[in-house]
């Protein structure tokens, strides 16, 4: 059954994109993830035109990181106050990704800085996973358990110190501003939550305890993927609501299965298997960028 | 297709009946097109329309079955749009793109069709004169002097595929007086009026050009989305946030009550 995006101006299988929603949403559930990095390159492989796709699925990363969120505020596993300052760095960037993405859509120039951005994040992502989950492998059986750095020392020296009671920490707001100004880019230009990034730096740069670092990015991923879609849908007027409702309905559903396959299978194993996809993904969009093309010329349309 | 026939019939009855004035009338066309609005709803996958129509010849050419045979050139011009032309140019390993030409006023649609092999319908001095063919249409609407080696490289994009056809379906010709056609429309069209353009030729000449226009826009949701987006973008950036979270909410409450 075929549906016409009204946004992206074309006709598509109705079944592949809920499909393709309920994959990623396996692949997030199972691996908490938050499945932009996977769902923007697939939209770019089934023809949707890559503004389309970056702007749609912010809006349905909204959509599906908001279950997750409102899950860990009721837990109360939420820096709220450290959630804001990311948000507000987050906002920021957000603003700043969109100018830039109208800027380079203009010149013709925006694919080719999506797909370099893709082939840069995706091929760090799945190598850093495929050297963690063998390592994890092995410190399964020799039943080790690594220890983790907190507090670099050059973080100590930073002015406007706050405290955050949540994560037990009296650092500067500065790092948690400029991660969360980079993870708003990210998001205006690629579409992605961020959380493959932010998760990390939360831990090894903000030294913030494990169980608020998962509700926290989400909580700025709310709020930043929200501003993204408003400034994306009143700025380049590329967000397709009828592309990001189905990918939603396919996702919710498919996170719920794989949050429930997660707990039952060897996740640390299957890892292994995300990192092979995302590394097969990095490495045919690479390919698009530097294997000659088969059409030399194009027309794109301006906004 | 049965008041297609029905349609056709007719006018083999009016033309074969057409009262005899005795002077040298030139033959012109009478056409019309199997649909006047074509509608981009939720289902849309592309659409077809049937142009057809017949030679009205005037009295002294009527009877002769030994006359010379017309030939019928079909175009179809959708609505102006603003479109960059780029060549893919290598970079440092990189493919880039590199912007060659800015139009500002380009048919987003074009098709022509003919009863023989284009160039044997027409020579260049007739079409430029007619204005037909597509480079002939960009330079019309575009309205400036266009490096004709730059509109050449237009037909190597991909958009030659679907949405710049330099040949289209041949058109069907029968006892040189009907004829019809099917032109193929693409998914992704542009709102607007199309034009078609029918021509009659003879010996290389374009005795008579008949125009008729059929309206492409979007119905129902398709339309009422897209106005949205674009005429009052803040009400639908709004639309999207919580629409997303409210399907992000929904599923929350649904699948926790499942799970206990």
């Amino acid at each position: 059954m075929q549906i016409y995006l009204p946004i992206a101006e074309m006709s598509v299988n109705l079944f592949l994109l809920v499909g393709l929603g309920g994959i990623v949403g396996v692949l997030s559930g199972m691996f908490g993830v938050g499945g932009g990095f996977l769902m923007t390159p697939l939209l770019f492989f089934i023809g949707i035109p890559p503004a389309i796709a970056v702007a749609s699925e912010a809006n349905q990363i909204l959509g599906a990181s908001t279950s997750g969120a409102i899950a860990h505020f009721k837990r109360r596993t939420v820096d709220v106050k450290m959630g804001l300052l990311l948000v507000l760095g987050g906002v920021v960037g957000s603003a700043f990704g969109v100018e830039l993405f109208g800027i380079l859509k203009n010149l013709g120039q925006l694919e080719l800085i999506i797909k370099i951005c893709y082939v840069f994040f995706l091929g760090i992502i799945g190598l850093l996973m495929f050297v963690e989950s063998i390592r994890a492998l092995r410190d399964i059986k020799k039943n080790k358990k690594r220890l983790k750095k907190r507090h670099h020392s050059w973080m100590q020296g930073l002015p406007l110190k706050m405290r955050f009671r949540a994560s037990n920490l009296y650092i500067s707001s500065i790092p948690a501003l400029v991660i969360g100004f980079f993870v708003g880019i990210l998001a205006a230009i690629m579409g992605v939550g961020g959380g493959f990034i932010m998760v990390p730096a939360m831990i090894y740069i903000l030294g913030m305890p494990t169980k608020v670092v998962v509700g926290t990015s989400l909580f700025q991923i709310i709020f930043v993927t929200g501003t993204t879609t408003f400034l994306h849908a009143s700025k380049n007027f590329s967000v397709d609501i009828v592309l990001a409702t189905l990918l939603l309905i396919g996702g919710v559903v498919g996170a719920q299965i794989g949050t429930r396959l997660g707990l039952r299978l060897q996740s640390e194993q299957l890892r292994i298997l995300l990192a092979i996809l995302v590394l097969s993904m990095c490495f045919k969009i690479a390919l698009e960028l530097f294997v000659a093309p088969q059409e030399i010329y194009l027309l794109l349309r301006r906004i | 297709m049965r008041g297609l026939m029905l349609f056709l019939s007719f006018l083999f009855y009016q033309i074969g009946f057409y009262p005899a004035l005795g002077t040298n009338v030139p033959p012109t066309l009478v056409t019309d097109l199997s649909k006047k609005i074509i509608s981009i709803n939720v289902n849309f996958s592309g659409s077809k329309f049937h142009i057809f129509g017949a030679v009205k010849r005037g009295f002294s050419q009527n009877a002769s079955i030994d006359q010379p045979p017309f030939d019928i050139m079909i175009e179809v011009i959708g609505p102006p749009v603003s479109l960059d032309f780029f060549k893919k140019e290598r970079l440092y390993g990189f493919w880039i793109n590199k912007k060659i030409q800015s139009f500002n006023s380009i048919p987003s649609f074009y098709s022509i069709s003919g009863t023989k092999p284009l160039e044997k319908i027409v020579e260049k001095k007739a079409k430029k004169e007619n204005k037909i063919g597509l480079f002939e249409q960009i330079k019309a609407s575009e309205n400036l002097a266009i490096d004709d080696n730059i509109l050449s490289k237009i037909a190597l994009t991909g958009k030659s595929k679907t949405t710049y056809k330099q040949e289209s379906k041949p058109i069907i010709f029968l006892e040189n007086t009907l004829f019809s056609t099917e032109i193929d429309l693409p998914t992704d069209l542009v709102e607007g009026n199309y034009l078609v353009r029918i021509h009659l030729i003879r010996f290389k000449e374009v005795l008579a050009t008949q125009e008729d226009i059929i309206f492409v826009k979007k119905v129902g949701l398709e339309q009422w989305i897209n106005y949205l987006a674009h005429k009052n973008p803040a009400v639908y950036g709004l639309l999207a946030i919580f629409l997303a979270i409210g399907f992000g909410w929904a599923a929350s409450i649904i699948f926790s009550r499942k799970a206990y």
